[in-house]
């Protein structure tokens, strides 16, 4: 069986690859600032809107895909966000929030919103993410992302939340309490909940990972290839 | 024994919160915390690294306690490269979905917000929205000012003589019980301003 990759880089930053868009359109020079792209959209500028879709839809669309665990209907619901960005830009108020914390708190709702209305059984029951998205390869790794799954269907969608925010779209911890519109420090106990769940839900799998790598085993595995 | 650990705020319970919070990416802890969890566990590893240096060190720290701190590093990386493996993002086709996005938008109109001003166009809205012969003028000697608080004085002055005028009505019907008294008290009520001027006039009237 194949181990999951230690984290080598434990002290490095990890920056989420979705992050890496932005200011990508600020780049193509049409616009000099966000705020003035926000400025243009609002007076109905399409070109101020394409721009703000491009710099957010990969963030909408992951933020979608995590917490819907659904590629299409991540996709629905990130075409729901954006053509609703384009009739409510004028609504947006900078005093009260960044545009980016405005749109993912809309994400975040319409997602929540979509959650409860799906009943358990519109998944299919053969549906694994895993082979969705076609790129776990071991069996060991799809074993640890099935059991993944079944751990954070139990957590309340709250702590989810407050997982996918800040462990897969990389928001700072005050960003998270922006868009769930609640403290930091709330934020700290659903992800300190969230995770403890995990730990405790996945806890045999780890004892088997732990086994399976244990300084004997390897010297065993070592004694093998020789 | 000796608790060398005194001098850390750190400790195996807090490292384990911290670790349920933010998993075992330090990077992503405020930086204040980063040092001291770094420096707890360069202290923990120091000690028991089987060197042997420190031997006051290596009482304070039992092997219990370093296999407790392994452990919870441990699961905390865990659950974080489990957190990694689960639900890859899928390649999207980023170009037909905005595609889809723009037609459906633009066959759309935007709410109509009139009421909605932002970011500088608030200023020059407001200096928009202000009648030309005001613009620049101090709020108190305007025009616009001036007009109003003229409406509010004449207004007001109106009310008090009606007010006044009936209070002098009032009065003379209760002195005289007389309908043509009052009728008269009524008019000169209101030409002198319901003052003693009312009250003369019944007298004048009465006799």
């Amino acid at each position: 069986m194949q181990s999951v990759k230690r984290n080598e880089k434990i002290d490095g930053v990890r920056t989420p690859s979705i992050l890496t868009n932005k200011s990508q359109a600020m780049q193509s020079g049409v616009f000099k600032t966000e705020q003035d792209m926000i400025i243009h959209a609002q007076k109905g500028d399409q070109k101020a809107f394409k721009e703000l879709v491009q710099q957010h839809l990969p963030n909408v669309l992951a933020l979608g895909f995590r917490m819907l665990g659904n590629s299409t209907e991540a996709e629905d619901m990130a075409q729901d966000v954006m053509l609703g960005l384009w009739q409510n830009v004028r609504k947006y108020d900078p005093e009260r929030a960044k545009f980016s914390t405005w749109l993912y708190r809309i994400t975040a709702n319409r997602c929540l919103d979509r959650l409860r209305k799906k009943t358990p059984d519109q998944l299919p029951e053969d549906y694994d993410p895993a082979i969705e998205a076609e790129q776990v390869e071991t069996i060991y790794n799809k074993q640890l992302s099935k059991s993944m799954d079944t751990a954070l269907k139990t957590l309340p969608e709250r702590q989810y939340l407050a997982l996918v925010l800040f462990h897969y779209q990389g928001h700072k911890m005050t960003e998270v309490a922006e868009i769930m519109e609640c403290s930091s420090e709330a934020v700290e106990s659903l992800l300190a909940r969230a995770r403890r769940t995990l730990k405790q839900k996945l806890g045999p799998l780890w004892q088997e990972f732990k086994d399976n790598n244990s300084p004997q085993q390897l010297e065993e595995k070592e004694g093998e290839i020789r | 024994m000796t608790n060398n650990l005194d001098h850390l705020t750190m400790d195996e319970k807090k490292l384990e919160e911290l670790l349920d919070i933010y998993g075992a990416n330090l990077s992503k802890m405020p930086e204040p915390l980063v040092k001291e969890v770094k420096d707890f566990l360069r202290y923990c590893s120091d000690d028991l690294d089987g060197s042997g240096q420190n031997e006051q060190r290596l009482s304070a720290i039992s092997i219990s306690m370093k296999e407790k701190i392994a452990e919870l590093m441990e699961k905390a990386e865990f659950v974080d490269q489990a957190l990694d493996h689960h639900n890859p993002l899928p390649n999207w086709d980023m170009k037909t979905l905005e595609e889809k996005i723009f037609a459906k938008a633009f066959a759309s109109k935007q709410e109509s917000t009139a009421d909605v001003i932002s970011f500088d166009d608030r200023k020059t809205s407001i200096k928009k929205n202000k009648r030309p012969s005001i613009v620049g003028k101090p709020s108190g000697n305007n025009e616009f000012f001036t007009m109003k608080s003229t409406g509010l004085i004449a207004a007001s002055l109106l009310a008090g003589l009606l007010i006044g005028s009936l209070g002098g009505l009032d009065h003379v019907f209760y002195e005289e019980g007389s309908t043509l008294i009052a009728s008269n008290s009524l008019m000169d009520d209101v030409l002198y301003l319901g003052t003693e001027y009312s009250l003369e006039t019944a007298e004048f009237l009465k006799n």
